[in-house]
């Protein structure tokens, strides 16, 4: 007779070599179709989610609106300032583009979406939205929160949602550049920690509080997409390269509404 | 087959309120609260054998849905199941009243002992964190998963034994039907 230790122990014996062996063909299909059959239920529990989110924040932020007021005042200013000289820069810089022929730069073909779920093991990994193939989304497609920040690439896309890997996923790797001094480097994902920048030449310079931004090297992402601040430099581990921290301007745990780029006119 | 039904609908209900609303609501957490107590509801509600029946497909299901394979969680699940009927067993407390708190208590300390876990597996398995930053679980994040979880067992164990009590009902009307 099966005692009920016998029974738990083959049970996790099975568990156990499904997770060792990972049979994708099996589970790819099955994903798809749970994805397709949650979506609409995401959807609404979701928003409830960000909508009860939202009311929690308002009513503990409160102690921090007179301050925060402030601060954003200033910086409302210093923006002001500086986006007149950019408006200028840019003009000049359209002016220049029309007459050697370059098609303007930053049209992008944006499709809207919401997050539905999230990476519920607290790495930061993931999130999935609620645009899928039907509505256009491919593999690869980068997506973005607000004017041009980047927040990940889509991985995985289902008929009516996909699942975006963020830049703070150990996998995602993107090219990129620091705005001040141009030293070029790969952004690499720290488990959900944060992003680091690395492999930058010990010949470049690399200061903190430089901003770093996709390269558009290798074809696959729009140039110009910021990626985050750079915090601290130092020498990588084998001394060949120098690496820093990048704080990223996106909460990625409290992403709600995001930005797909379905076509990027690259140059 | 009705009773495969509704433990099917509502064991998909309870994987996507946990992926779509406490994570969204809660993100800061690491451990998904509401499986671990309805895995321990459960298992007090229908014993052990039946409940591996429920634990396996809701782990899956939700492991599915996040990680896209089988994690540890559908492993812990198991043993949490087993947990719970052993310790309910030699304990031999009433699921109402003082006994209800007891086991309370034990899915909160479930919850606790999953997050770390999932937190040594990460530091032990994960390469040096490159940033430099140690990984660091703070007490606090404990502490409200501890607290959190309470509730939400209050939740699934009224819920579910709503649930199988109007199913064991059915399910004799059918059988004095037969007879």
């Amino acid at each position: 007779m099966q005692t009920k230790l016998s029974r738990a122990a083959l049970v996790c014996m099975a568990l156990l070599f499904a997770l060792v062996l990972k049979p994708t063909f099996l589970i790819q299909p099955v994903r798809a179709l749970v994805a397709t059959v949650a979506w609409p239920i995401e959807r609404v529990f979701s928003a409830t989610a960000f909508e009860i989110r939202g009311w929690f924040g308002f009513f503990t932020s409160i102690g921090s609106l007179k301050s925060e007021n402030e601060r954003l005042t200033e910086e409302n200013r210093r923006l002001m300032v500086a986006n007149v000289q950019e408006r200028d820069v840019s003009k000049e810089n359209d002016e220049l583009r029309k007459e050697i022929g370059l098609i303007p730069r930053g049209t992008y073909d944006l499709a809207a979406a919401t997050v539905i779920d999230r990476d519920e093991s607290g790495l930061g990994n993931w999130v999935t939205i609620d645009q899928g193939f039907v509505q256009g989304i491919r593999k690869t497609m980068p997506v973005i929160v607000g004017n041009g920040v980047l927040a990940g690439r889509v991985g995985e896309v289902y008929p009516h949602s996909s699942r975006v890997m963020l830049l703070s996923n150990p996998d995602s790797l993107v090219n990129g550049t620091a705005l001040g001094t141009e030293a070029k480097g790969i952004v690499k994902g720290e488990h959900g920690l944060g992003m680091l920048y690395d492999m930058v030449l010990r010949s470049d310079t690399l200061t903190a509080g430089d901003t770093v931004v996709t390269s558009g090297l290798g074809g696959d992402l729009p140039k110009s997409l910021v990626i985050g601040t750079v915090q601290d430099v130092r020498l990588s581990d084998d001394r060949l390269y120098q690496q820093a921290s990048l704080a990223s301007p996106v909460r990625f745990d409290a992403l709600r509404f995001v930005f797909v780029i379905k076509n990027t006119p690259f140059l | 087959m009705k009773t495969l039904l509704v433990r099917g609908a509502i064991v998909c209900l309870l994987v996507f309120f946990q992926v779509s609303f406490l994570d969204i609501l809660f993100p800061w957490f690491h451990v998904p609260l509401l499986i671990v107590a309805s895995i321990v509801s459960w298992t007090l509600l229908v014993g052990f054998p039946a409940s591996l029946w429920i634990t396996v497909p809701l782990c899956l299901l939700f492991d599915l849905i996040i990680f896209g394979s089988v994690s540890g969680l559908s492993l812990y699940g198991v043993a949490l199941a087993y947990a719970t009927s052993f310790v309910s067993r030699r304990l031999m407390a009433d699921r109402q009243g003082a006994g209800a708190g007891v086991y309370a208590l034990f899915a909160a300390g479930a919850a606790v002992a999953y997050q770390l876990l999932s937190f040594f597996y990460v530091s032990v398995t994960a390469p040096f964190p490159l940033t430099g930053l140690p990984l660091f679980l703070p007490p606090s994040v404990l502490l409200f998963s501890l607290v959190l979880t309470l509730p939400l067992f209050v939740f699934t164990h009224t819920f579910l034994g709503r649930v199988e009590n109007r199913l064991a009902l059915a399910l004799q009307k059918q059988f004095v039907r037969v007879r």
